[in-house]
């Protein structure tokens, strides 16, 4: 009778051991110890019409001296791509992000964020890649923070699409292709009103 | 008096200590020495001519050359303490810091505690016979402990915690209280073979207490250190290191040796109630769990090369 | 001539039985003293082999001088010794036994403690501390006077009588058992505590240098691992501007290059639109933002480098943090200039904070502040691999597409280079310089909640600790009965625990027990 009462209280305590020791495994996909950042596995999120939080008022110094923030292309599909120099998957993007931006032309304007880079390594890659958009200087990232924090940017690359009402619509955790970002900016203003 | 001058009376006291506590071990030496030879026994009543029992013999037997030497031994010892703790603290006042910053620091102020619990338990159980044991392990530390010698001086930032008090004086502490209880778990496997083998009747280890006396002088000091080592090396280490290197516990061969340090000595306490391990193999347990705390403090700190060589040399 | 055995072995035990007798041996002491043997015994390669977890950078070291051990030691763990399958085994089955011990002691505890006190066993005197002795005094004066000594000596107290006298049984020391049992159970509850609050943890390095900022994002971090339960939106949205940082060292004497202070002072902006509050941040004194904190955990130099190419464009300038390899500060750093044209650029090389020139150009830095910096870099064209999308360190230079710079001698080009001077390239291919120097710090970034209930649970352990070692349970007995006209009494002490000398306590008994005649009776 005896082990009745204690044999399944063993159990659970042998059990919730158990589990303790499972959970010296670590668990977030992005994890990256050597690279010197952290890169991701890639996911597209769109987010349904209906659930859109308004994208944060990001704004900055440009990297040819001016200032930009994403307020002045209200009304606008807008792709916000963070970006760096030294960053190869950005660099394996670039030309399908400057291939869309060209042929989509006035429809969708396109919005960089350049982070943890020094301004002359980053116009030296918008020439190399003749980027034509303009980008924000961000080196600490701190215009990241304000996005919501379901769709935080872990990795980077990280491309938002923001629709016509300035509501985050849409986000890209990896290397994108020019079709993809395509396919995703269809669905974007597709599901907005009036898009 | 300015801060050299502190450090240099600091170094003349250890020295003398060094000093104070080899003379002690010769006297205890002396005392095994001349413990060879049984105690003088009181000769049988004379019996008178007549028939009558003639008073017992009235001349005093001679002094016991082992008691006094041992007595001399002992009065070293109490010297000894007194002239390192005088350099222990003078170290302190030196370096504006508390005395345990560094292997050498740390080594004299463990045989400070080391000679301290020693004494104390001389005051309340009378266990003298460890004498020999520790002014020996005294001598031999304080001379090693001289080449690993740095001058009076600040610590490295990682050391700048009021943590430093706590973690490392309760580490010096059981490790002092250690080095006594693996001296009684010596001196106990020795009586305990004698016992066996002849009943120990002769000779120097007929005068020790008998080996479950000695066993029960093992367990009090063990029982004493146990809790402090735990609170050392696995609450406020872990602690600080939070604090100093944002994880609780990450394994490098310092924590990893304390903790092999705490699962031996645990080791020795689960073997005192397991039939069969009692005595002698608990015994040995204990001498185990001190050499692991030893390499702990020589091996790592000087050959290690983690987060935690604070040799200072 | 060996006796003739009986053909048949002992007959198997049945299954149920098989696995009960498996139980009661793995939660047997025996058991678990060997096990903690065992334990101690696998935890010492972790210390002497390098750990990947400790120090990636010595497990390099020790993969190169020892190639053909290393595979072998790999597959077996001996690089994560602590996460191998085998260490775990060893906790683990030693859990299952702890847990498997004390879960029953603990319901025997609690019924222990409301019963009544042992009775006496038949034979007192084959108790190793018992003692008799006869008196005039009538049984019930005797164990009365009995009761009361013991009470006066906090015993649990309990009286039989039966018909030649009585019996007064007496017990002691109940709350070792529940020190030792509190222990036990709070062991397990730390360390179930510990991996529970792990599961919710994270924990990131970054490098910061001075002038620049941090914000708290994934993208920001150099390295970044969390418990399986962590949610990145939970990463409190905190900013951080380094704006100086100070690291003095010890000039002279015997420990003439030691650290003496680390300290980092900048803004801090909690969440997005909060005003920046200054800090303070030095080695042991982290900075708490919510749940989580900022520790500095190193430090060193950040060469301030530009880069022109061979169109004379300038395609990098910025500060570079060079990772120190020793504590002489000689660090190592990588410069990457992948849009240099017409041909990529990348440099390799090393910086000496006070560089000492010998005979045979090793560089050798003398003292770990900056006294006299040198920058020593090796020059690369070609492609750096950065355009083709596979991840690279920022720290390694990936040699595959490049050419080394040679020299006039057809040996690798060596540019040293002192603060604002600038060296050319062979073949009009662009220029480097060495603007100027700052330093960064190595900031760690986590959070470990969940850390209440093991802290208090370790506090209680202690206690519980040394109320088990310091308390010794006793029983002791007390027996009277009339035997020939005088009444006969025995006396027993019982010591739970071994290790104490209990004739002396059993001659005092009896000493008091006969002691002054009582005044309770009126006579």
């Amino acid at each position: 009778m005896r082990g009745a009462v204690t044999r399944p209280v063993v159990a659970v305590v042998v059990a919730a051991v158990a589990l303790s020791a499972a959970g010296c495994t670590s668990g977030l996909s992005a994890t990256q110890g050597t690279g010197g950042y952290v890169s991701s596995n890639g996911a597209i999120t769109v987010v349904p019409e209906s659930e859109r939080k308004p994208a944060p008022d990001i704004s900055g110094p440009t990297l040819d001296a001016g200032s930009v923030s994403l307020s002045d292309f209200a009304g606008t599909v807008v792709v916000v791509n963070t970006w760096g120099s030294w960053c190869t998957e950005c660099r394996a993007e670039a030309a399908d992000l400057v291939e869309v931006d060209e042929q989509l032309g006035d429809e969708v304007q396109f919005l960089g964020l350049n982070i943890r880079d020094n301004e002359t390594a980053a116009r030296a890659y918008e020439t190399t890649y003749g980027v034509t958009y303009p980008s924000i200087f961000d080196p600490s990232s701190s215009l990241l923070l304000e996005f919501p924090p379901e769709l935080a940017a872990i990795a980077i690359p990280v491309t938002y699409v923001v629709d016509v009402d300035g509501r985050v619509a849409a986000r890209i955790l990896s290397t994108t292709s020019a079709s993809t970002l395509m396919g995703v900016i269809e669905d974007v203003q597709g599901s907005s009103p009036g898009g | 008096m300015s801060t050299q001058d502190w450090a240099t009376l600091s170094n003349q006291a250890v020295a003398t200590a060094t000093v104070i506590f080899a003379l002690a071990w010769l006297a205890h030496l002396a005392e095994w020495a001349f413990g060879r030879q049984p105690a003088r026994i009181p000769q049988p009543a004379l019996v008178g001519a007549d028939g009558a029992a003639g008073r017992p013999d009235a001349t005093p037997s001679p002094p016991d050359r082992s008691a006094v030497s041992g007595r001399a031994g002992l009065s070293l010892t109490v010297l000894a303490f007194g002239v390192l703790l005088v350099g222990v603290v003078a170290r302190g006042v030196a370096a504006e810091r508390v005395p345990w910053g560094n292997m050498y620091e740390f080594a004299t102020t463990g045989l400070l505690v080391a000679t301290g619990v020693y004494l104390g338990l001389v005051r309340a159980y009378g266990v003298q016979w460890l004498g020999p044991l520790i002014t020996g392990f005294c001598v031999v530390v304080l001379g090693l402990a001289f080449l690993v010698y740095v001058d009076a001086g600040p610590l490295v930032p990682a050391l700048h915690s009021y943590w430093l008090v706590l973690h490392v004086s309760a580490a010096a502490i059981a490790g002092g209280a250690f080095a006594v209880g693996a001296a009684a778990s010596a001196v106990y496997l020795v009586k305990a073979r004698a016992e066996a083998r002849d009943g120990a009747s002769t000779g120097y280890l007929a005068r020790l207490p008998s080996a479950a006396a000695i066993d029960k002088v093992a367990y009090r000091v063990h029982a004493f250190a146990f809790p402090i080592w735990t609170f050392a090396a696995l609450i406020a280490g872990p602690i600080w290191a939070q604090y100093a290197w944002g994880r609780y516990w990450g394994w490098d061969p310092k924590e990893v040796w304390a903790f092999i340090t705490w699962v031996v000595y645990a080791s020795y306490l689960h073997a005192r109630a397991t039939a069969g391990w009692r005595g002698r193999a608990a015994a040995i347990v204990a001498l185990v769990g001190f050499a692991t705390f030893l390499f702990n403090f020589v091996g790592i700190n000087l050959f290690g090369s983690g987060l935690h060589s604070y040799a200072g040399v | 001539m060996a006796s003739t055995r009986s053909a048949s072995t002992a007959p198997a035990l049945p299954s149920g039985q098989f696995l009960r007798w498996t139980w009661r041996q793995l939660t047997s002491m025996r058991t678990a003293l060997l096990l903690l043997l065992l334990l101690a015994l696998a935890a010492v390669p972790g210390s002497l082999i390098p750990q990947s977890k400790v120090d990636p950078l010595a497990v390099k070291l020790f993969a190169d001088k020892h190639p053909t051990l290393t595979p072998v030691l790999d597959r077996i763990g001996g690089f994560s010794v602590y996460s191998s399958p085998w260490f775990s085994a060893v906790y683990l089955l030693l859990m299952v036994s702890l847990v498997g011990c004390f879960v029953p002691r603990i319901a025997v505890y609690a019924r222990a403690v409301r019963a009544r006190p042992p009775a006496a066993p038949r034979n007192l005197e084959r108790l190793p501390a018992s003692a008799s002795y006869v008196t005039d005094q009538p049984v019930p004066e005797v164990l009365d006077r009995a009761q009361r000594l013991l009470r006066a000596q906090r015993y649990r107290v309990d009286t039989d009588s039966d018909t030649t006298g009585g019996a007064v049984r007496a017990q002691r020391g109940y709350l070792r058992e529940a020190g030792n049992l509190l222990f036990h159970v709070c062991l397990v509850v730390v360390l179930v505590g510990v991996a529970v609050g792990s599961l919710f943890g994270y924990k990131g390095g970054v490098i910061v240098t001075e002038g620049e900022g941090f914000s708290n994002t994934l993208t920001q971090y150099d390295e970044f691992s969390a418990g399986a339960l962590f949610d990145s939106a939970d990463l409190p949205p905190f900013r951080l501007q380094l704006d100086s940082f100070q690291a003095d060292f010890q000039l002279d004497g015997p420990q003439r290059g030691a650290p003496r202070l680390f300290e980092a002072r900048g803004d801090l902006v909690s969440r997005p639109g909060a005003a920046p509050v200054p800090f303070d941040l030095r080695v042991n004194h982290p900075l708490a933002i919510g749940g989580t904190s900022v520790f500095l955990i190193g430090q060193g130099y950040a060469p301030v480098i530009t880069v022109r190419d061979g169109d004379g464009n300038v395609v990098f300038s910025g500060a570079v943090p060079f990772l120190p390899v020793d504590s002489s500060y000689i660090s190592n750093g990588v410069v990457k200039a992948p849009d240099a044209a017409p041909e990529q650029l990348g440099f390799e090389g090393f910086f000496l904070p006070t560089a000492v020139d010998t005979a045979d150009g090793t560089p050798v830095s003398a003292f770990p502040a900056a006294l006299r910096p040198r920058l020593g870099l090796f020059a690369f064209h070609g492609d750096l691999g950065l355009d083709a999308g596979a991840p690279q360190s920022v720290y390694v230079l990936e040699r595959d597409g490049l050419t080394q710079f040679t020299d006039a001698n057809n040996k690798p080009l060596r540019m040293l280079l002192e603060p604002g001077a600038r060296a050319q390239l062979p073949d009009g291919l662009g220029s480097i310089s060495f603007d100027g120097l700052r330093q960064f710090v190595k900031l760690q970034i986590s959070a470990s909640p969940g850390t209440t209930v093991p802290l208090v649970a370790g506090v209680l352990a202690i206690g519980g600790l040394v109320v088990s070692l310091t308390l010794r349970p006793r029983r002791a007995w007390v027996r009277a009965r009339r035997e020939h006209g005088r009444t006969v009494v025995e006396v027993a002490r019982l010591d739970r625990v071994s290790g104490t000398d209990l004739g002396s306590d059993v001659q005092a008994l009896v000493r008091s027990l006969q002691g002054e005649p009582t005044t309770s009776r009126s006579s």
